[in-house]
C-alpha cells in the first residue's frame, strides 16, 4: 500500500499565498518565492509512486546450530522491476530471541533495475526452532513523498534442537513390527517366557537345552517388539495469562523444537506419527510414516502461526485472553483446573479443553498414544491431557522449563508449573521436566529410569 | 472532531483561500477593469515603498513556515519507521507478577492485585493438594481458614475470598517504610509456597 508521507506539506498553501500576493502587487521579487515553492509543490508529484518488485534470498550457516554458536545470515535483496528504486531502507527479521552480535540486519541504498544489495550479521544461536520474521522494506520515491512498506513472506527457520535419541512412549502400540517393548510374547530379542510346545512352533524356537534335560518341548517366547502411532501434540501458548507475552517465547521454540526433533526420532523407528497443536484442531496432521511425512510434519511445525517470535502477529489480546488474529477461534482456553481436579471459576476453561480433547480424541484411534509438548503455562493443557487420557489415549508429556527463581513472580510460575506437573503425575501421565539447559535425550532417559519401575512407561532407545 | 481532522480541514481552507487570491491576481494580469478595483498603488504607498512590502511578505512566509515546522515537529511526517531487532527480546515467566508488585499504587488498591490475590489463592489450594494429598474441598478449607500456613500473615492474607487491604493509614505507612504491605504479603505467600513444595520434594 502507498501511503503519503506529508514531507511537503504546506508547500502549496505557501506557493498560492506568495504568488498571489505577487502578482497581486506586480512585484518579481515576490513572485519569485513562488516560484520556489512550485517547485517544492510540484516536485513530489512529478514522480511515480514505487512499484518495486523485491526478491528476497536468505541464507543461513550452521542451519542447525549449537547453542551459544554463532550463526551467519546474508540476506540479498534484488530489485526485479523496471524502475529505480532511489530510496530503499530494509530490515531483516531477525528472529527475537536471538541477539545480533556482529554486523548489521539493516541497510539503506537505492537499487538499479536488476541491481541488488547484501546484508550480513551475524546471530548467536538460542535452544529451540527460530523462525525469521518477515523482511520489512520501506521504498520510497526520490522525494519522499510516498512510500511504499513491504513485508516479505520468509519461512527461514534456525533449528538449535539437539538431536534425541530416547523417546518416552506407552505401552499401547499397533500390530505392526517395530521397537516398542511388549509384554506379549513373541517375535522379537528381549526373553519374555517359555511355554509348553504347540505343533507349528519353528524349530529355532524350541528350547533345546531343556530338551536335552528333560525331554520336554518347551517354546521360548521373546517380548514382541511392535510400533507405534504416536501424536504429538504441541502447545504454542495460544490461551492462558501467559499468552501473547515476551515469557513465552523461549518455552514456545524449545517446544516445538522438541517436537520435530521427537518426531524425527520417532518415525525413524518406523512409528506413524501425526501433529496437532493445542489452539485450534485445524492444525492436524494424521499419523503416518515415511520420510516424505516427516518432511510434511517438518513444514508443518515451521509453518504454524504459533511460532511467529512476534506473537502479537498471530495472537492478538483485548485485554483479556488473547486469541487469533485470523479470528479461529482458540479451542483450548480459560483458566482453572476441571471438575475433580479444579476450582469451580475453571469451568469454562474445562469446558473448551474438553470439547478440545474429544475433537483430538475422535480423530484419533484406539490404538494411538498422545506425546503432549508444552510448557504447561496453562491449566487447560492439564484438562486436555488428562481428558485424552480418560478417553483411553496414553498420554505422556514433555515440558521444556523456561521459569527461573530470580524474583517473587519466577518463583510463582515455578511452583505452579510444577503444581502441574505433579498433577499429571498423580493421574499416572508421565511427565518428562526438561531443563532447556541440557539434552532432552539425556532427560527423558533419566525420566524413563525413574518411572520404568511403574511399568506404565515402556522407553525404546534407538539405534541400541 | 478529532486533532488530524482539524489539521486536515484547515489545510483545505489555506488552499481554498490560496486558490481564490490567484484567481483574482490572474484576473488583475489579464483585465485591467478588475485591476482598477484593487488599490495596488495606494497599498504600496500606504505601506512606503516597494522593499517594506516585500519584507512584510517575507515574514508572513517565514511565519507560515515556522507554523508548518512547528505543525510537524508535534505531529511528525507520517513516514514509517523500521523497527529495532537486534536485541533479543524475551521475559522469564511470571514477570507479570513482578510488574504488579513493582507498581502497586500508593494507597488505592488495583483489580490487578485483586486478580494476583485469586492466583496465589488458588496457586496455595493446588500445592496443598499435590504437597500434602489434601482433596480440594480440603485444601479450600485450609486455605479459607487461613491454617494452611503456619505463618499466621500469610495465612490470613489468603483466608479472604477477596482481596482486603490493611487501613489506610497503614497503607501509608507501609509504603512510606519502603516495604509495600502488598509487596510484603505477597512476597512472604510465595517463599511460604515454595518452601512447600521444597519440602514435599525432599
Amino acid at each position: 500500500m502507498i501511503t503519503e508521507t506529508n514531507r511537503w506539506r504546506g508547500a502549496v498553501a505557501f506557493t498560492l499565498f506568495a504568488g498571489a500576493i505577487g502578482v497581486l502587487a506586480q512585484r518579481p521579487a515576490v513572485l519569485l518565492l513562488a516560484i520556489v515553492g512550485v517547485g517544492f509543490a510540484a516536485y513530489p508529484r512529478l514522480l511515480s509512486p514505487p512499484n518495486p518488485n523485491l526478491v528476497v534470498e536468505r541464507a543461513i550457516d550452521p542451519e542447525t546450530p549449537e547453542r551459544g554458536e554463532d550463526v551467519d545470515v546474508t540476506v540479498t535483496v534484488r530489485n526485479e522491476s523496471d524502475e529505480w528504486l532511489p530510496d530503499l531502507r530494509i530490515v531483516d527479521g531477525v528472529p527475537p530471541l536471538l541477539p545480533v552480535v556482529d554486523g548489521s540486519p539493516r541497510c539503506a541504498t537505492a537499487l538499479e533495475p536488476g541491481g541488488e544489495t547484501t546484508v550480513r550479521y551475524t546471530v548467536s544461536a538460542e535452544r529451540g526452532k527460530h523462525r525469521f520474521e518477515p523482511l520489512i522494506a520501506l521504498v520510497r520515491d526520490a522525494s519522499g513523498g510516498r512510500e511504499r512498506r513491504i513485508e516479505t513472506d520468509d519461512r527461514t527457520v534456525i533449528d538449535c534442537s539437539h538431536p534425541v535419541e530416547n523417546t518416552i512412549l506407552r505401552e499401547l502400540t499397533q500390530w505392526r513390527t517395530g521397537t516398542i517393548l511388549t509384554d506379549d510374547g513373541g517375535d522379537g530379542v528381549e526373553f519374555h517366557k517359555t511355554r509348553e510346545y504347540r505343533p507349528g512352533d519353528p524349530a529355532n524356537r524350541v528350547d533345546w537345552h531343556r530338551f536335552a534335560r528333560t525331554r520336554e518341548l518347551t517354546t521360548v517366547e521373546f517380548r514382541q517388539e511392535r510400533a507405534g502411532s504416536i501424536v504429538l501434540c504441541v502447545d504454542p501458548v495460544s490461551s492462558g495469562p501467559q499468552a501473547g507475552t515476551d515469557a513465552t517465547r523461549y518455552a514456545v521454540a524449545c517446544g516445538f523444537g522438541a517436537a520435530g526433533r521427537l518426531a524425527t526420532a520417532l518415525v525413524g523407528d518406523d512409528h506413524g506419527v501425526g501433529i496437532a497443536t493445542l489452539d485450534h484442531s485445524t492444525h492436524w496432521c494424521p499419523p503416518k510414516v515415511g520420510s516424505t511425512h516427516l518432511s510434511e510434519l517438518h513444514e508443518m511445525l515451521d509453518t504454524h502461526p504459533g511460532l511467529s517470535q512476534s506473537t502479537e502477529a498471530a495472537y492478538v489480546s483485548d485485554g483479556g485472553t488473547p486469541h487469533r488474529s485470523d479470528g479461529v477461534e482458540s479451542i483450548a482456553s480459560g483458566d482453572g483446573f476441571q471438575a475433580g481436579l479444579s476450582d469451580s471459576d475453571g469451568a469454562e476453561g474445562s469446558v473448551a479443553a474438553n470439547r478440545y480433547a474429544a475433537e483430538l480424541s475422535a480423530r484419533l484411534d484406539e490404538n494411538t498414544q498422545v506425546l503432549v509438548v508444552s510448557p504447561l503455562f496453562d491449566d487447560s493443557v492439564v484438562r486436555t491431557a488428562v481428558s485424552l487420557e480418560s478417553a483411553g489415549h496414553p498420554v505422556s508429556v514433555v515440558s521444556p522449563d523456561t521459569t527461573g527463581r530470580e524474583t517473587v513472580g519466577h518463583r510463582l510460575a515455578t511452583v505452579e508449573r510444577t503444581n502441574r506437573i505433579r498433577t499429571l503425575r498423580r493421574m499416572g501421565i508421565p511427565v518428562v521436566d526438561w531443563d532447556v539447559s541440557e539434552e532432552l535425550g539425556t532427560t527423558i532417559g533419566r525420566t524413563a529410569e525413574r518411572t520404568g519401575s511403574t511399568a506404565r512407561v515402556a522407553t525404546q532407545v534407538r539405534n541400541q | 472532531m478529532s486533532r488530524s481532522r482539524v489539521g486536515t480541514a484547515l489545510r483545505w481552507v489555506a488552499v481554498l483561500v490560496g486558490l481564490v487570491a490567484l484567481g483574482v491576481a490572474l484576473l488583475t494580469a489579464i483585465s485591467p477593469s478588475v485591476e482598477r478595483t484593487i488599490p495596488i498603488e495606494e497599498l504600496v504607498a500606504a505601506v512606503g515603498n516597494d522593499y517594506i512590502l516585500v519584507a512584510i511578505l517575507g515574514i508572513a512566509a517565514i511565519a507560515i513556515t515556522v507554523g508548518v515546522l512547528l505543525e510537524r515537529a508535534v505531529t511528525g511526517i507520517d513516514e514509517n519507521t523500521l523497527p529495532l531487532v537486534e536485541r533479543a527480546t524475551s521475559e522469564t515467566p511470571g514477570s507479570d507478577v513482578d510488574a504488579v508488585i513493582t507498581d502497586s499504587p500508593l494507597v488505592r488498591v488495583t483489580d490487578r492485585q485483586r486478580r494476583l490475590h485469586t492466583r496465589l489463592r488458588k496457586t496455595a489450594v493446588d500445592t496443598l493438594v499435590v504437597t500434602r494429598g489434601h482433596s480440594r474441598r480440603v485444601g479450600r478449607e485450609r486455605v479459607d481458614s487461613g491454617r494452611w500456613s503456619e505463618d499466621e500473615s500469610v495465612g490470613a492474607f489468603l483466608s479472604s475470598e477477596t482481596l482486603e487491604p490493611p487501613s489506610v493509614p497503614r497503607r501509608l505507612l507501609s509504603r512510606l517504610s519502603g516495604n509495600h504491605w502488598f509487596r510484603q504479603r505477597v512476597e512472604a505467600t510465595v517463599r511460604e509456597l515454595d518452601a512447600m513444595e521444597r519440602r514435599s520434594d525432599r
